[in-house]
C-alpha cells in the first residue's frame, strides 16, 4: 500500500470530491487521517501500488493536490532492538518501551532519513 | 571474603531442581529490597547478558580436503577475503573484513551470519601450488553442514563498560560508536549496565578460561582474558569460543556501520555463581551505580576529551544533559537482548541443562594495557600552529593589503571583537578587488572557511587542504574562536620529513 496525501483547497473542501474519484475509479481508498479547517483540508489515504498514477491523475485533474508520502519501513527480521535509531530521530517517530523493544510511529514519520544509516542491520528504508 | 558455597555445591542443586537462580535485574531489586546477607543466603546464581558489536569476532572454519588438495593461499567468501593463518584448508573468517564487491555493506560478520542460517555461500581459493598440494585454483558453494568445524572464536568480547559517545564538532561523524549528530546533538553509547557480564564480576572471583557460558543462542566458554584487557581501569575482555553450528541468528546478527565499516553483533551471557557476600553485593550493583564517561568521539585521538561521567540509569533514560542542553542518547547494544539472554540462561539452569563450571584459571585482575609503541611519531595540527594575522569586518581593504605586505603572509583571518572567526581574505582577493574597483572588505571575505583544529592530525588537514584546494586553514577551538592557521607551505615542510 502507498499513502497519498491529498490537499484541498477552501473551494474544494464543499466538494464530495474523494467519493468521486472513488467511484470514478473504482478503487477504495482507505482513510488514515481526514483533517479539515475552515480555510483547507487533508486527507491521508492508502491506495494499492499498482493504482497510485491513476489516482493521482484523477484528483489533480479535479484540483487537489496529490503527493505520494512515504514513510519509514522496518524490516521487523532483521531489526535487533539495539536503539541505534532512536537518538537521530528529530520528531518522536521512535521510541522504546520498558522493555527496551524500541517501537516506530510510522505515521508521524516524515521521511527525513536521518535514522536510516544508523541502522547497524540496514533493517530501516524509505 | 569467606565463601558460603562452592560452584560444586550449586551444580548439585541445579541437578536437583533446588538452585534459586536469578536475573541481574531480580538480584538487584532483591539486594535492595533485603539486603546483601539475606541475598547471599538465598541466591546461588545470577545470571548476565549482553548483545552487542564486538568487533574483534570471527569464526575458524575448516573445509576438509579436496581431490586434488590445496594449500589454500588466498580465500573468499561471497567476496569477502577470509584469512588462512594455519595449515592447508583452515580460515578465519573476520567479522570486520568487508566484500570486496560491496564493500560497508556486507562483510565477514555477514558471512558467519548467512553460514550460521544456513544459507549457501560462495567459496573461491587460490594458490601456488606445491607438490604435496597441487591444486592452484578452486570454487565451490559451502553450507555449514559441509565444514568440519565451525567454531566461533572472539579474541576480545564483552567489555566490561564503554565510553558513551559523542560528537563536538559542527559536522556529522560516522564511528563504530554509530552516527553521532554535529554539536553535541546525540549521544550513543554500550553495554548492557546491570546486566553487563564483567561488571558483576568486577575482581573476576569467578570468571576465566574454561567458565561456560552463553554465546550467539547456545553454551560457549571463556578462553581468557581478552585482548587490551585493562583491569585496572575496569575495562577488562575476554576471549571466547563456541560452536557455530549450533548458534542461533537471534543472538549472533552481522551488521555494519556506516562509514566506519562491518562488525558482529554477539550475544553474550556469564552466570555469576553467588560463592560469598562480596558477589551478593557486587551482582546486586544497580544502573545507578555504574558510570562511564561521556567522550567526545569529535577528537580524533587516542585521549579523547571527557565531557562528563553519567551512570546507566541516565543512559537507559534515553536523554541525557551535555553542556546544559539535553539531548537524545542511544544504546548501541541491545538491552531487550541482554535482558533476554539472562532471563534464558537462567531458564537453562532452572531445567538442570546448564551447569556452572569453576575456571581452571582466573582472569588476571592486575594487567595494564599499553598504548601502541610508534617509531616514528606522527604529528598533529597543534605542532604546526602559527599566530594568524587578523582584521575585523570594519576594516578597510587598504588596511588589510598593508597587513599582507608588513607579514609578508597570504592570509588575513576576519574575526570579530571576541576572536570568533568571521571569513578569510587572501592576496588574491585583495589584488582583484584593486583591480575590479571594489571598495569594501565585507564584499571580498570569503565566508565559508574550510578549519581545522588543534587535534586534527597533520594528514587530515593536507587532505582537507586538497580536497578544497586552498593553501591554509584557520586553526579554531570547538567554539569557533581563532588559535592561528596552517599553511600548505608548513605542511609540506612537515610531510616530507
Ligand atoms: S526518517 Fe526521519 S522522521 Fe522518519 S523515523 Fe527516521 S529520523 Fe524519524
Ligand atoms: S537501529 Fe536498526 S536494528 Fe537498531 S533498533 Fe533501530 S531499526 Fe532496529
Amino acid at each position: 500500500m502507498t499513502r497519498l496525501l491529498l490537499q484541498f483547497s477552501k473551494q474544494q473542501i464543499t466538494f464530495p470530491i474523494t467519493s468521486q474519484v472513488i467511484l470514478e475509479q473504482g478503487v477504495l481508498l482507505n482513510i488514515l487521517r481526514a483533517h479539515v479547517e475552515p480555510t483547507f483540508g487533508e486527507i491521508l489515504v492508502e491506495v494499492p501500488q499498482e493504482y497510485v498514477n491513476r489516482i493521482v491523475n484523477a484528483f489533480q485533474k479535479r484540483g487537489v493536490k496529490a503527493t505520494v508520502q512515504r514513510r519509514l519501513e522496518v524490516d521487523n527480521n532483521r531489526c535487533i532492538s539495539c536503539g541505534a535509531c532512536y537518538s537521530l530521530c528529530p520528531i518522536s517517530v521512535i521510541s522504546f518501551e520498558e522493555d527496551y523493544s524500541i517501537v516506530f510511529e510510522g505515521e508521524k514519520c516524515i521521511a527525513c532519513g536521518l535514522c536510516i544509516d544508523a541502522c547497524p542491520t540496514q533493517a530501516l528504508h524509505i | 571474603m569467606a565463601n558460603i558455597r562452592t560452584v560444586k555445591e550449586i551444580n548439585e542443586k541445579i541437578k536437583k531442581g533446588d538452585a534459586l537462580v536469578l536475573t541481574a535485574a531480580e538480584m538487584v531489586n532483591l539486594v535492595e529490597e533485603k539486603g546483601e546477607k539475606i541475598a547471599a543466603k538465598e541466591v546461588d546464581v545470577v545470571t548476565t547478558g549482553t548483545l552487542g558489536a564486538m568487533c574483534s569476532s570471527g569464526a575458524v572454519i575448516n573445509l576438509g580436503h579436496s581431490d586434488p588438495p590445496i594449500k589454500i593461499n588466498r580465500a573468499w567468501i561471497n567476496d569477502v577475503e577470509i584469512c588462512h593463518p594455519g595449515a592447508a584448508v583452515d580460515l578465519y573468517i573476520g567479522a570486520t573484513m568487508m566484500s570486496e564487491t560491496h564493500p560497508f555493506e556486507y562483510g565477514g560478520g555477514h558471512v558467519i551470519e548467512d553460514l550460521i542460517k544456513g544459507k549457501e555461500v560462495e567459496l573461491r581459493a587460490v594458490s601456488y601450488g606445491t607438490d604435496c598440494y597441487p591444486r592452484t585454483k578452486l570454487e565451490t558453494t559451502i553450507t555449514k553442514n559441509d565444514l568440519n568445524q565451525f567454531i566461533l572464536l572472539n579474541f576480545r568480547n564483552c567489555y566490561q563498560r564503554y565510553n558513551c559517545a559523542t560528537n563536538g564538532r559542527n559536522e556529522a561523524i560516522y564511528t563504530y560508536m554509530g552516527k553521532l549528530l554535529p554539536n553535541y546533538g546525540n549521544a550513543t553509547f554500550s553495554g548492557s549496565g546491570c546486566f553487563s557480564p564483567l561488571m558483576k564480576d568486577p575482581d573476576y572471583e569467578t570468571i576465566g578460561i574454561g567458565t561456560r557460558i552463553f554465546l550467539g543462542g547456545t553454551y560457549g566458554y571463556v578462553l581468557g582474558e581478552g585482548t587490551q584487557h585493562d583491569p585496572t581501569n575496569n575495562f577488562g575482555t575476554i576471549m571466547v569460543k563456541g560452536n557455530c553450528k549450533k548458534m542461533n541468528i537471534d543472538f549472533i546478527r552481522g551488521a555494519s556501520f556506516t562509514k566506519y565499516g562491518t562488525t558482529l553483533y554477539v550475544g553474550i551471557g556469564i552466570p555469576i555463581p553467588i560463592l560469598n557476600e562480596g558477589l551478593a553485593i557486587k551482582t546486586g550493583v544497580s544502573d545507578e551505580e555504574i558510570f562511564t564517561n561521556v567522550v567526545d568521539y569529535g577528537v580524533p585521538r587516542r585521549r579523547r576529551p571527557t565531557i562528563r561521567q553519567v551512570n546507566y540509569k541516565e543512559l537507559k533514560s534515553g536523554k541525557i544533559t551535555i553542556n546544559d542542553r539535553e539531548v537524545k542518547v542511544s544504546s548501541l547494544s541491545s538491552l531487550k537482548k541482554a535482558k533476554e539472554i539472562a532471563e534464558i540462561l537462567k531458564k537453562w539452569i532452572d531445567e538442570a541443562s546448564f551447569f556452572l563450571t569453576s575456571p581452571a584459571e582466573k582472569l588476571p585482575t592486575n594487567t595494564v594495557c599499553n598504548p601502541m609503541k610508534q617509531t616514528r611519531e606522527l604529528a598533529f595540527v597543534e605542532a604546526l600552529i602559527r599566530p594568524s594575522i587578523t582584521c575585523s569586518e570594519d576594516d578597510t581593504i587598504k588596511s588589510v593589503a598593508e597587513r599582507i605586505i608588513r607579514h609578508s603572509v597570504n592570509h588575513v583571518v576576519v574575526v570579530d571583537n571576541r576572536r570568533k572567526l568571521r571569513g578569510i581574505v587572501t592576496s588574491w582577493d585583495v589584488t582583484k578587488a584593486v583591480a575590479d574597483g571594489t571598495k569594501k572588505l565585507v564584499e571580498i571575505i570569503t565566508r565559508k572557511v574550510v578549519t581545522t583544529s588543534p587535534d586534527d592530525p597533520i594528514e587530515e588537514a593536507a587532505r582537507k587542504l586538497a580536497q578544497h584546494n586552498i593553501s591554509a586553514l584557520p586553526v579554531t577551538d570547538k567554539n569557533g574562536k581563532v588559535l592561528g592557521i596552517v599553511t600548505s607551505e608548513d605542511l609540506t615542510k612537515l610531510i616530507r620529513r
